[in-house]
């Protein structure tokens, strides 16, 4: 019950050795609780004229609890509605370290603020009505994020670059219900009736925008989650060579004898700003041996699973039938690498041939992958938005379910009220997204737009 | 001291309009002692508009009226000259009945039925103030002449009125209708005791001589070939009265120019009416001012009765001067010579904004005291009837005190009506849509009675054996759309058929009720094929036309009715998350200026009904719900 009348803080930045932390507090007594540590006097405590502070301003202070001086500290206030959560917010700039950090953080606790939980800043934002759903989730895809792409995506959803994106959408559906609605209420009032191919048209032009939305998921994925590069090969060709190498670190055991890696391996990496998911997989042969049979059997999982898959060869021993046997329709996303290149004495024919025990080459076939990774994120993004989230692919999806089946009830010459409760329904599933539904508006729009007759 | 003191009712009804006349009905019919209060005792039920009942979404509220045991059914049968059953070339869903009646007879039959009830007392007379007992309840009311009568419940369905002014061209008058006075007394106590009251305006067309417009030039209108009533209750010798066709004719520009010459003087372009007024039933004038680019508008010549020499003009509201309205109607083909009897008038209104009612029609303000009709912002007959229903039968039950009854916007378009009402602040006349119903797919005129029948029965507005043949037909309704989704037909059975009506034949069995659901399928037919020979539940329901019809309907929106019913499902849960009656609003500092103002305003009682507040944000909503779940 609580919820809208405490005042919760938070270290905004990282704690730790930095220049400084800024604690972010906010709630409807947030100016009154710091007023009470906050002194215009070094020497001695005397409480500021905070009432004459404006919003958006920052001012030198000196935090003291009780009668102790704590630390010199710059707060800036930010006025209700005017700030991130719509509330009373105070940012204190005091300086860095968890020493000071815990000194303040334990004052502004017996001044009754409480510790804000994960998220409560953009629930409260949300709550205030200074975000919609969808701007909630890219605040927490923006703080996940860890390239410079990611970090674009999540701050576009964020300034509701997608939520108007979506507006659009929806905006398109209820022109469509308004027009099958006009026809249905007012055909007796000699409304023109509505021209069932241009509507077909319509529909269509719509479900092939849903479609460039939701395929958009695939590069929202990539860049949100990073490209999941599977290492795959014949035992020994040098996959967990390679692996370390990108890695710059010896993460994988690596030895002559075949078979060393038994189970995969994943690490994070960027490489030309994209973020990677490295998988090394244990080599692809026919085994009766039981725990090497499950390694391979989790090898044609990654390789499933991977946006590129790097099939390493061994130049010396270019017998590839085993793996080429058991993998399957996956060719469009292999980058084919020979290794070794060192041992062949650099004659060997092959487009790109690296090693991973000198690092020859390996400049080339690190530039092969990025061009692969950055193609794979602009080939599905025709789409001038960027999808990054499961639960919005979902609505949209559904969405898109619904208007097919309008397109067929056209087609088949449903009645209005059919085609109409599809768009509706695809209407509903499109407004969860940004977190609004209203049957008000499909009637308001009959009325400011159309010409109705009597 | 007056002389009648003693003289109690239950009810007192002010006003004997479509909402008076259903609340009288049922809540005298519900046991209680109704007195009607009306200043004119020859004019209940009077058609003051179009001479005509239901239409697009309107019918279904007849159809549901009639369910819960009103009489507007019953009295638009009994004086209907026309029968159609319109869009029916669109989905079940839209199908709308429609009747065009005998202006003088509406009002006869309605009287009748009025005096048919034991129960209910007519008194001509004016209220100008009500009485409130020490809890500030309803307790009485007093006249103008001076009487008082004391009572537990009020229901004002005073239609238009409140403060009325009427305008032809520049010139006013006070009074609701042509010839009527205006009820002042009474908006003055109401505004005295807090109530907040609004401006609305509604117009209406010119009336014609009936000989002289030539028909011949007009497209004719006929009614259905097979007229169907909108009630339950008429059977036997339906329709009653000889049918009669209405016509069409079209302005052009010549209609146009000479209307423009008199925007100066119109008292909307004037600025005289502050009202606003309804956009879908625009006046003439509002037509050719707002869509310039359409070159003709309809007009329907609707004759007011079987012996009336009147013709309503529906499609030409007008409050232009009288010799502009009459240059140009003179312009359109079959009225070159036409003798215009009365010119269109625009009312200009008072009403309360219906936040100030509970979903029962109680006000808030003074409990006891009940609003119905068109004081309520809506503009049409079966609108102000359902109010009338529903505000008769809950001042019935809580004098009874008993359960109020709110009907769900799940449930009819009675519910969606009264929900829109109270949610969204109407700010010109409110009138009911099928678009209004977001679950319009399995609120069918056609279902009316299934829908709602029991608990017309619960309250002892519906005879016995009329809701026991409903629950047979129910009952045989079920039966035959479980069978046909159960059983298969061989190709050789229904081949010939199939090919007949131009539709693919089958190559192997099939289930009936895919069959049924093909465009060219007319279950009507198909019923009669060999295979069925000897089947008695399909023999029983051949015998009724409208159970193969409602089979018919049923097993074509099957998908739709099943996902329909599961938004149902999901709008129940909203409805059931309550708010406590006195939430106190104000402590919920995160709502909205503009939501909390509105919640304030309305006082919500479920999360689901917040939610449809005009001005009650999406964000508003979710604090609302995560405050109340704690
Ligand atoms: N000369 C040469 N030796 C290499 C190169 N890359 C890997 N090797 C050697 O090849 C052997 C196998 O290397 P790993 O990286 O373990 O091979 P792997 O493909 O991971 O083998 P499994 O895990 O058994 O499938 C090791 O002895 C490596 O030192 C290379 O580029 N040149
Ligand atoms: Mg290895």
């Amino acid at each position: 019950m609580s919820f809208d009348n405490r005042t919760i803080f938070a270290p905004a930045t990282m704690v730790g050795e930095s220049g400084i932390t800024v604690i972010r507090l906010s709630g409807m007594d947030a100016f009154l609780l710091v007023s009470d540590c906050l002194s215009v006097s070094y020497n001695e405590f005397v409480k500021p004229k905070i009432e004459n502070f404006k919003s958006h301003t920052t001012h030198l202070v000196y935090l003291f609890n009780g009668g102790d001086f704590i630390d010199e500290a710059l707060v800036t206030f930010f006025k209700a509605p005017n700030s991130y959560t719509g509330e009373d917010v105070v940012e204190i700039s005091c300086h860095g370290g968890s020493f000071i950090y815990r000194k303040v953080s334990d004052l502004l606790v017996k001044l009754g603020a409480f510790h804000a939980e994960p998220g409560e800043f953009s629930k409260r934002a949300y709550l205030n009505g200074k975000m919609d759903l969808a701007q909630a989730e890219a605040v927490a895809d923006l703080i996940k994020a860890k390239t410079d792409e990611a970090n674009k995506l999540a701050l576009a959803q964020l300034t509701g670059k997608f939520s108007n994106k979506i507006k659009e959408l929806r905006n398109d559906l209820i022109n469509y219900c308004s027009l099958l609605e006009l026809e249905l209420d007012f055909s007796e009032e000699g409304i023109d009736l509505v021209e069932r191919t241009e509507l077909l048209n319509k529909i269509n032009k719509l479900i092939e925008k849903f479609n460039t939305l939701t395929q958009s998921y695939e590069s929202g994925k990539i860049i949100k989650n990073g490209v999941n590069l599977a290492i795959i090969g014949k035992p020994n060709v040098g996959k967990s060579s390679i692996f370390n190498y990108f890695l710059n670190e010896n993460r994988a055991i690596v030895s002559d004898i075949p078979g060393t890696t038994r189970d995969y391996l994943e690490e994070p990496l960027i490489m030309g700003g994209i973020r990677f998911n490295l998988v090394d997989t244990a080599g692809i042969r026919d085994t009766q041996d039981v725990i090497e049979k499950e390694g391979v059997r989790r090898s044609m999982i990654k390789i499933d699973e991977a946006d590129i898959v790097l099939e390493v060869e061994d130049v010396t021993d270019l017998d590839n039938s085993i793996v080429n046997k058991s993998r399957n329709g996956y060719s469009d996303k292999t980058i084919k690498v020979y290794n070794k290149i060192d041992l062949a004495g650099n004659i060997t024919t092959k487009t790109l041939s690296v090693s991973a025990k000198t690092g020859e080459k390996m400049d080339v076939l690190e530039r092969e992958i990025i061009t692969k990774a950055r193609s794979l994120v602009a080939g599905s993004s025709k789409s001038d938005v960027i999808i990054t989230n499961e639960r919005h692919r979902d609505c949209l999806l559904k969405s898109c379910e619904y208007l097919v089946n309008a397109k067929s009830q056209i087609e088949q010459g449903g009645g209005n009220e059919l085609i109409s409760f599809e768009i509706r329904s695809a209407m509903d599933s499109v407004s969860e997204i940004i977190g609004k539904t209203s049957n008000v508006d499909i009637l308001n729009n009959i009325f400011s737009k159309f010409c109705i007759g009597k | 001291m007056p002389d009648n003191e003693n003289i109690y009712f239950d009810i007192i009804v002010i006003g004997a309009g479509h909402a008076g006349i259903e609340a009288a009905w049922c809540s005298s019919r519900m046991g209680c002692s109704v007195g009607m209060v009306t200043m004119d005792l020859d004019a209940i039920g009077r058609m003051s508009c179009n001479p005509a009942i239901g239409g697009t979404a309107k019918g279904h509220l007849v159809k549901e009226i009639d369910a819960l045991g009103g009489v507007m059914g019953r009295i638009a049968d009994d004086s209907g000259i026309q029968f159609r059953l319109l869009n029916k070339s669109k989905g079940p869903a839209i199908w709308s009945p429609r009747s065009q009646n005998d202006r003088e007879l509406y009002s006869k039959v309605a009287k009748e039925y009025i005096q048919s009830c034991p129960n209910i007392t007519m008194i001509q007379d004016t209220v100008d103030e009500l009485i409130r007992d020490q809890n500030g309840e309803v307790c009485g009311i007093i006249t103008a002449s001076g009487k008082k009568y004391s009572c537990k419940a009020v229901i004002i369905t005073s239609g238009t009125f409140l403060n009325a002014v009427m305008h032809v061209g520049h010139t006013q008058n006070e009074g609701g209708r042509y010839g009527e006075k205006s009820a002042k007394g009474l908006s003055n106590y109401l505004l005295k005791q807090g109530f907040i009251t609004a401006r609305l305006k509604t117009g209406t067309p010119p009336r014609l001589q009936l000989d002289t417009i030539d028909f011949s030039v007009c497209q004719e209108q006929p009614g259905d070939i097979e007229p169907q009533p909108f009630s339950v209750f008429s059977n036997g010798s339906f329709p009653k009265l000889p049918q009669i066709s209405c016509y069409l004719t079209y302005t052009n520009s010549q209609t146009h120019k000479i209307l423009e010459t008199g925007f100066d003087d119109s008292p909307m372009f004037t600025g005289r009416i502050t009202g606003a007024g309804p956009r879908y039933c625009p006046s003439i004038e509002d037509k050719i001012f707002r869509f310039a680019d359409k070159s003709r508008h309809q007009i329907f010549l609707e004759p007011e009765g079987i012996n009336s020499s009147i013709v309503y003009m529906n499609g030409f509201s007008s409050s232009l001067p009288e010799d502009v309205q009459y240059s140009a109607v003179k312009t359109i083909p079959g009225l070159e010579n036409v003798k215009m009897l009365r010119a269109g008038y625009a009312v200009e209104y008072d009403f309360l904004p219906t936040y100030q009612t509970n979903l029962t029609l109680e006000t808030k303000l003074i409990p006891g005291l009940y609003v119905a009709g068109q004081i309520n912002g809506t503009s049409g007959y079966e609108e102000a009837a359902a109010q009338g229903l529903i505000a008769g039968i809950n001042a019935a039950l809580k004098i009874q005190r008993k359960e109020p009854f709110v009907l769900k916007r799940s449930e009819a378009y009675i519910g969606v009506l009264i929900d829109d009402l109270i949610n969204k602040i109407p700010e010109e006349p409110y009138r009911i849509f099928t678009s209004c119903a977001e679950y319009r797919l399995i609120l069918r005129q056609d279902n009316a009675d299934r829908r709602l029948m029991k608990y017309g029965s619960q309250f002892g507005l519906i005879p016995g054996n009329v809701f026991d043949s409903v629950k047979e037909k129910e009952e045989l309704i079920n039966g035959g759309v479980n069978y046909f989704k159960s059983n298969f037909a061989a190709p050789k059975d229904v081949n010939e058929y199939l090919a007949s009506t131009g539709s693919p034949e089958l190559k192997q069995s099939d289930r009936l009720s895919q069959l049924i659901k093909r465009n060219e399928t007319k279950l009507r037919d198909f019923i009669n094929l060999p295979m069925f020979n000897g089947n008695q539940l399909i023999e029983q329901i051949r015998q009724k036309h409208e159970i193969v019809e409602q089979v018919e309907i049923e097993l074509r929106y099957e998908g739709y009715i099943t996902r329909q019913a599961e938004q149902v499902e999901a709008f129940n849960k909203m409805e059931s998350v309550e708010l406590p009656e006195n939430f106190d609003f104000n402590k919920i500092k995160s709502l909205s200026t503009e939501g909390r103002e509105k919640l304030n305003k309305v006082r919500p009682r479920s999360i689901g009904q917040a939610s449809r507040i005009a001005g009650v944000s999406p964000s508003d909503t979710s604090i609302l719900s995560i405050y109340v779940k704690g």
